[in-house]
This record gives structure tokens, sequence and C-alpha cells, in this order.
């Protein structure tokens, strides 16, 4: 499979001087870096996750993989274009979806402004109605269609960000935070749709960027996790959940447990952490971290029966997607 | 490219008739303005006739008449661009249509074309109401003349028109430049008296706008049946004005937009 974006090094630094001082290039040492050297690559037809916290720099690498923000060091490319010399013909392949629900005409009914935009992006007439009625019905909207944009809640307003999005179907598509405002059945469903049809019937390219951490896990086979500004993490889910898991952790459910058998368990070689907390029922839970559980787990099964202990229960603790984007993103603070 | 002109016109159309107590406002006060400029004319009597020998045997409500009716059209040329950027930001819809596949100077300009819809109704509107309610003495035969007229006349306002978007791009506030013409042009352009009323000083400051050539043009074609060539020397600073102008405002857009998109600042307002 061949790389449709590719993102050598990008860097944007903003000015943070006052519009006429950054105009005149005063004060050229006073900027703040959004985006720092960021290189990866997004496969044709993948649904790829971009997740960060607020201010990772997110949106800011979508603005300029969509031509709306020039990089002040680097080069992207999508479909073999770049996107600074290129950008008519990036623009033509590529469609947003974000949140901002004031992108719309809010005097024009939703089919109004679909029917708009449906020109803008070169669907004559027949097509566009054809297509605004396949959408709607998509997105459960078709009754609500004539009625004026201002009247809209929130979440319709959202599925008529989705609607304009889809309208050409465009070969790379990002999806800035798509579910935020729909309730869960709407999220579902999109979901559905954008793994089922525009990746797999379609073979669409998906860039997802999201807070949603169990969505990013249920949808792509590959994210990106970027905390301010720079890239932590990229792959596959599975090898980022199994960097940050080299440290297994197992959780113990034990009885009699003594504080002299909890001392003699820290001094056990490879385990890292020990924690114990007192149950209701007067059983411990014990959280153990260790570096090799072939080594570690008999050594501490063993102290534990020496010192009396009746352990009832142990499993392994398995690292989520969200364990190890936090974990990325506390080891990356500042 | 045709039908994305039709869409924006569509667009616009519809959240005009959005606005129906708007537009008959906008009706009130044309008849309103056009009746305060002819009982002005009644006052006036032959007062001022000595200033418009030129244009031959008319009245004070003839030359208004001539201002107030194209008037629009020097506004718009100058100003619909910026004006347009300026609604795009606070609409928060800029970015959405900067990122269609559509190239963002025609995007602007096909975003200006209902107002020049609008001004040449509201135009023909004047004439119609002068000629019908009051009377007024019209060539229209000199209607296409006085087209071909505005036409020039948008041209040559139009770099000045992409300078003042270029100003808004940047500063997200609206150029002082246009504010600073409107003003001048409404003071030294001949719209609502000739020139030769101002100090010898300040006439010369005339020469300097296009809107004091159209002017000129437009009364001598829809008032005196003058042809295009009887109008030559006219549409030349006109020609000259757009040579000049569209170049600078030109290159002051590619940059302005090059600027917003370096400081990320493109649907800020």
């Amino acid at each position: 499979m061949s790389n449709i974006i590719e993102i050598f090094s990008l860097t944007k630094r903003f000015s943070t001087s006052t519009n006429y001082r950054a105009l005149f290039r005063l004060n050229r040492e006073e900027n703040v870096t959004a985006v720092n050297e960021v290189s990866l690559h997004v496969r044709d037809g993948e649904l790829f996750g971009l997740l960060g916290a607020n201010g990772a720099g997110k949106t800011t690498l979508i603005k300029m993989l969509c031509t709306l923000i020039l990089p002040t060091e680097g080069r992207a490319t999508i479909a073999g274009k770049d996107i600074v010399s290129d950008a008519d013909a990036v623009r033509r392949q590529i469609g947003l979806i974000d949140t901002n629900e004031r992108s719309f005409f809010w005097r024009l009914t939703g089919r109004q402004n679909l029917e708009f935009f449906a020109a803008l992006y070169g669907l004559n007439r027949p097509q566009a109605t054809r297509r605004i009625d396949e959408l709607l019905t998509l997105v459960n909207m078709k009754q609500h269609a004539d009625r004026r944009f201002s009247d809209y809640s929130t979440g319709m307003r959202q599925k008529m960000a989705i609607v304009r999005g889809l309208l050409v179907s465009p070969q790379v598509i990002f999806l800035d935070e798509p579910t935020r405002s729909l309730d869960p059945v709407s999220a579902y469903d999109l979901r559905r749709f954008v793994q089922g049809v525009l990746v797999e019937q379609m073979g669409r390219t998906i860039v997802l960027v999201t807070h949603r951490l169990e969505e990013a896990e249920s949808m792509c086979k590959r994210v990106a996790i970027m905390t301010h500004g720079r890239v932590v993490a990229c792959g596959p889910v599975a090898e980022i959940k199994q960097k940050i898991s080299a440290r297994q952790q197992y959780q113990l459910r034990v009885c009699n447990l003594s504080s002299t058998t909890i001392k003699q368990l820290q001094h056990i070689t490879g385990l890292t952490q020990v924690e114990s907390n007192l149950l209701e029922d007067e059983t411990f839970q014990l959280n153990l971290t260790m570096v090799d559980e072939n080594e570690s787990l008999p050594l501490v099964f063993e102290t534990l029966v020496k010192g009396g202990a009746q352990v009832q229960a142990c499993q392994a603790k398995t690292v989520s997607l969200e364990d190890a984007f936090v974990t990325l993103v506390k080891n990356n603070a500042r | 490219m045709l039908a994305k002109a039709g869409a924006f016109l569509r667009r616009d159309f519809q959240t005009q008739s959005s606005y129906r107590l708007n537009f008959f406002m906008q009706v009130i006060g044309i008849l309103v303005s056009i009746s305060i400029f002819y009982f002005i004319s009644q006052i006036l009597g032959t007062a001022i006739s000595p200033y418009m020998s030129r244009y031959g045997d008319i009245d004070y409500f003839h030359f208004a008449l001539m201002g107030i009716a194209f008037y629009p059209f020097i506004g718009i040329s100058a100003n619909s661009l910026s004006e347009s950027i300026h609604e795009y930001q606070h609409t928060g819809t800029l970015e959405v249509l900067f990122i269609s596949p559509t190239p963002i100077l025609p995007l602007l300009l096909m975003s200006t074309l209902w107002r020049y819809c609008w001004a040449t109704g509201e135009t023909l509107f004047y004439l119609l109401t002068a000629a019908f309610l009051f009377q007024a003495d019209l060539n229209w035969m000199g209607i296409s003349s006085a087209f071909v007229v505005i036409l020039l006349t948008i041209f040559a306002n139009m770099g000045l028109g992409l300078i003042n978007a270029s100003f808004v791009l940047v500063t997200k506030r609206v150029s002082p430049l246009a504010r600073l013409t409107r003003v001048i042009t409404n003071l030294l352009s001949g719209i609502y008296y000739p020139i030769e009323i101002l100090p010898n000083w300040l006439q010369t400051f005339s020469y300097f706008l296009p809107a004091t050539y159209a002017f000129e043009a437009l009364r001598q074609t829809m008032l005196q049946g003058a042809k295009l060539s009887d109008i030559g020397l006219l549409l030349l600073p006109l020609i000259a004005f757009s040579l000049i102008l569209l170049p600078i405002g030109l290159i002051s857009f590619h940059y302005a937009i090059r600027w917003a998109k370096t400081d990320g600042s493109l649907s800020q307002y």
C-alpha cells in the first residue's frame, strides 16, 4: 500500500508579536512552536488516528495539510502534490469535516446550504440533488433538510457538516472530532459508515482527529500521538500499547497478608512497584509492576506462601490506549 | 465556473429574500431619496444652471439623479471584496470556502456578484422612478454606453477594492483607505454638485478620482445623448486607473493571503 500523505519534518512557528510588528518582521525571536518537526505518513485507504491533548498541535497540523496555514519549515505532500507549491491540486483531493457549526449560512435551510457547497465543489444540479438525498438519509436528516440552519440543534449541525464533507467523496478526508456533538446512536452509525463504507467499500483515506481514545482504538489500526507539537508515538495501536506495557502489571487478591510480607515483596528483584490496598472484606488488593514476569512472579508467589498469605485471585492488567496516551503525554510533559 | 457563479447568486438571493422587510425599506429609501433631490431642485430653480451649462438645459434634479442612481457601482467596486471577506470572517465560513477547489480570488469575486445585480436593479429603479414619477428627461438610447462606462469604472475601482480586501485580511478591520476614499469621493467627484463649484485647488484633487470621470461620462451619455466616441477622453483616465491600480491590488492581495496563511489568522476577526 503506497503512502497518500507524506510529512517530512513539518514545523509551524507562530509569531506572538502584534499583527503590525509581525507584518514588518519585527521581533523575529518572539514565536511559539505549534508543530515541531513532525514526520509521518498515512497509507492510501487507511483509517489513521491523530490523538493529542488540547494545544498539542493537531489542528494546526491538519490546517497545514488543508492548505489553510503555511508551514514554517519542512514539507508535506498529499497524493504526491505539495501542500504549498501545489495547493490548488491538494484542495481537489481533500475534504474537511470539523465541529465548527458557524461554517454554514444560518439564514439558509440545510438543503440550500448543501446545494451551494455542492456547486462549489463542481457537482451539477441532478448529481447534487441525488448525493444530498443519499447522505441526508444516511445521517437521518432528510426530514429536517428544509428547515432553516439556525433552527438546528448542535447535533443536527454536526450531521450537516458530515454531509457537506462527504458531498464529493474526496480521496483524503480529515475528520476533526466528528462525533463530538452526536448522540451515542448517531455516533455509532457514523463510525460504521466511516469504517464500512468510506474506508472498506470506497477505499478513501481517513485522518481521524479525536479526543475519544476508545473511538480511535476501535476504528484505527495506526495512530499518532501528539504532545507539545511533537509526535511522541506513531504506529499500530497494539505496538504503541506494547511499548508502554514493557513493564507488566498484575493485580492480586490476597488474604492474611502481613506487613512483613509486604516489606519482603518490595525487595524482590525486578519488582518495581508494590501497592497494597485493604478492601472492605479484610482482603488485600496487591498491584504489582515488574520488568519480567517470568523472573519475578514465581518469587512473589513463593514469598506470599512462605509468609502465610493466601492468594485468591491473580490477573494480568491489560494496557488500554488511554493508559498509553496518558503515559506518553506525562512522560513528554515540558 | 458559470454554475458556481450561479450558486453564489442563488445563495445571496435566498439570503436576501429572508430579509423581506429590509427589501421594502430599501425601496422606500430610494423613493424618499429621489423625492428629496426633486424638491431641492424645485427650490434651487435655475440658480446653479451656469455650472451645468455643458449638459444643456437641465435642472439640478437631473444632475443629482445621475449621481445618486449610479453611485452604488462606485461603492461596490471599491468595497464589496473587503465586505465579503469581513462577512465570511464573522460568519465563520471563510475557511470552508477557501478549502474548496475554487481558487480564492475568483471565489471572492463571485461572492460580490449579487451586489452588482442588486446595484443594477437599484439604478434602474432610480431611473424609472425619476422618469415616470418626476418626468425626468433621460436619453434611454445612451444606456448601452452607460453600461460600458460602468464596466470601466468597476475595473478602475477594483484595484482599490483589492487593496481594501488585503487590508481586511491582514488587520481584520475595515480599511481606513476605504473610508477615506468614500468620503473624498462624496466630496469631490461631483455626485451631488458640479465640481466647478469647488475652489480651484480642491478641484485639482477631483481629477485623481475615477468617479469624477465616471459621473461626467454618465451624465453626457444619459442626459446629452453622447456616444462612446464622444466621451473617449473621459474613458481614457478610467482605463489608466485600471492599468495602474489593478496590478497593485492583485500583488497586495496575493501577499495579504500569504501573510494570513503564515500567521494562521485567515478566519480570525
